[in-house]
């Protein structure tokens, strides 16, 4: 099972190494491209049992696998581990009741990390592997009434129905945005594939570089809410397209769905540079670059 | 998990849209290969389960790849 994200990270499982299947992780030799470079085992992951299916959280940051080995309680159950510095942390089992005796893996979380769904052939499924809702709850709440006050509603008012409510507030923020969009072209509306640079602009980084899909001019990335970021499209025949724009923080999950129009390069068009900072030019190199990106 | 998306067979996932609101999964068939289906959360039941076509679901063992 393979899992891409964003076609700069993949993790992949293989029969071999420690014993069983490992996972192995592999990135782009050219962020631009798609040619990944040869896979290495991620020992920190890698028992001497069979390890995966992966599923990586849309943050990049947070892996969740599935193991026969380390401190399973029996057959695949589900570990998770954060990668710090390049470095995966130490698995950590993610726990009854996500893990039982039996063979629990498939792991698949939502954005905002308040549900998560799994595969599990546990007793009282309708048969074989069946998925399983998860809902995190978050930290542990205080109570809200008194001990005598709890017994008084037991025993007036017994709980008949231990299912979940539907909607659940989770009190961790994860902070987290999706940020989607489509680079089309003005006038025909087909989708155009184009090279993008997002920078963040309170450090002047360039933070994410890829290339929009060729067949449908699609993409799709994380960045961090509370942010002010700049995008910069290219394509050929095109105008060069810069803006700034605000990722809000304050919500657990963000969605920003976002199209960019690219104009066809003719004679006397006209471009608004969005985003362009003033710095001293003291190479001939910068001015050439600068020369590069300006249509006369 | 509510809706009609469980049966008496196979049923695994790993696939889920960001907002949670539409998973891909395989289901164990009749040859003992997998299919791929689509399923949409509908308040909160999973529901409308489509068997993607014979274009990607081949007499073999399919799973989803992200």
């Amino acid at each position: 099972m393979i899992l891409m994200t964003n076609f700069f990270t993949m993790l992949k499982t293989v029969r071999g190494g420690t014993g069983g299947y490992d996972i192995f992780v592999s990135g782009p030799v050219v962020k631009r491209n798609r040619e990944y470079s040869m896979p290495t085992r991620v020992n920190e992951v890698s028992s001497a049992f069979n390890d995966g299916p992966i599923y990586l959280h849309p943050d990049g940051k947070t892996m969740y696998f599935a193991s026969e080995g380390f401190n399973s309680m029996g057959g695949y159950d589900i570990f998770m581990s954060k990668k710090k510095q390049g470095i995966w942390s130490a698995p950590i089992n993610m726990g009854y009741p996500i893990n039982t005796p039996y063979d629990d893996y498939f792991f698949a979380m939502t954005a905002n990390g308040k549900y998560a769904y799994i595969a599990s052939n546990r007793a009282g499924g309708k048969g074989g592997f069946d998925i399983y809702k998860v809902t995190f709850w978050g930290p542990e709440k205080k109570p809200a009434l008194a001990t005598q006050d709890y017994l008084l509603a037991s025993i007036a008012k017994p709980i008949q129905d231990p299912e979940l409510a539907g909607e659940v507030k989770v009190a961790a923020s994860i902070n987290l945005t999706v940020f989607k969009g489509i680079t089309i072209d003005n006038l025909t509306r087909k989708p155009v594939e184009a090279m993008i640079d997002i920078t963040d602009n309170a450090t002047g980084k360039v933070i994410e570089t890829f290339t929009t899909n060729s067949a449908t001019g699609k993409f799709l990335i994380s960045l961090n809410a509370g942010g002010n970021y700049g995008i910069a499209v290219r394509a050929d025949g095109y105008l060069f397209h810069s803006e700034n724009f605000d990722i809000p923080s304050g919500a657990d999950y963000n969605m920003v769905n976002k199209t960019i129009e690219l104009k066809n390069i003719k004679c006397g068009s006209k471009i608004a540079l969005r985003n362009v900072f003033l710095i001293p030019v003291n190479r001939q190199s910068d001015l050439n670059l600068i020369l590069n990106w300006t249509v006369w | 998990m509510r809706g009609s998306v469980n049966t008496t067979k196979d049923d695994i996932s790993n696939n889920l849209s960001y907002n949670g609101t539409k998973m891909l999964y395989s289901v164990l068939n009749e040859n003992g290969n997998y299919d791929i289906y689509e399923a949409f959360l509908k308040g909160a039941d999973w529901t409308g389960s489509v068997n993607f076509s014979t274009n990607i679901n081949l007499n073999q063992t399919t799973f989803c790849i992200v």
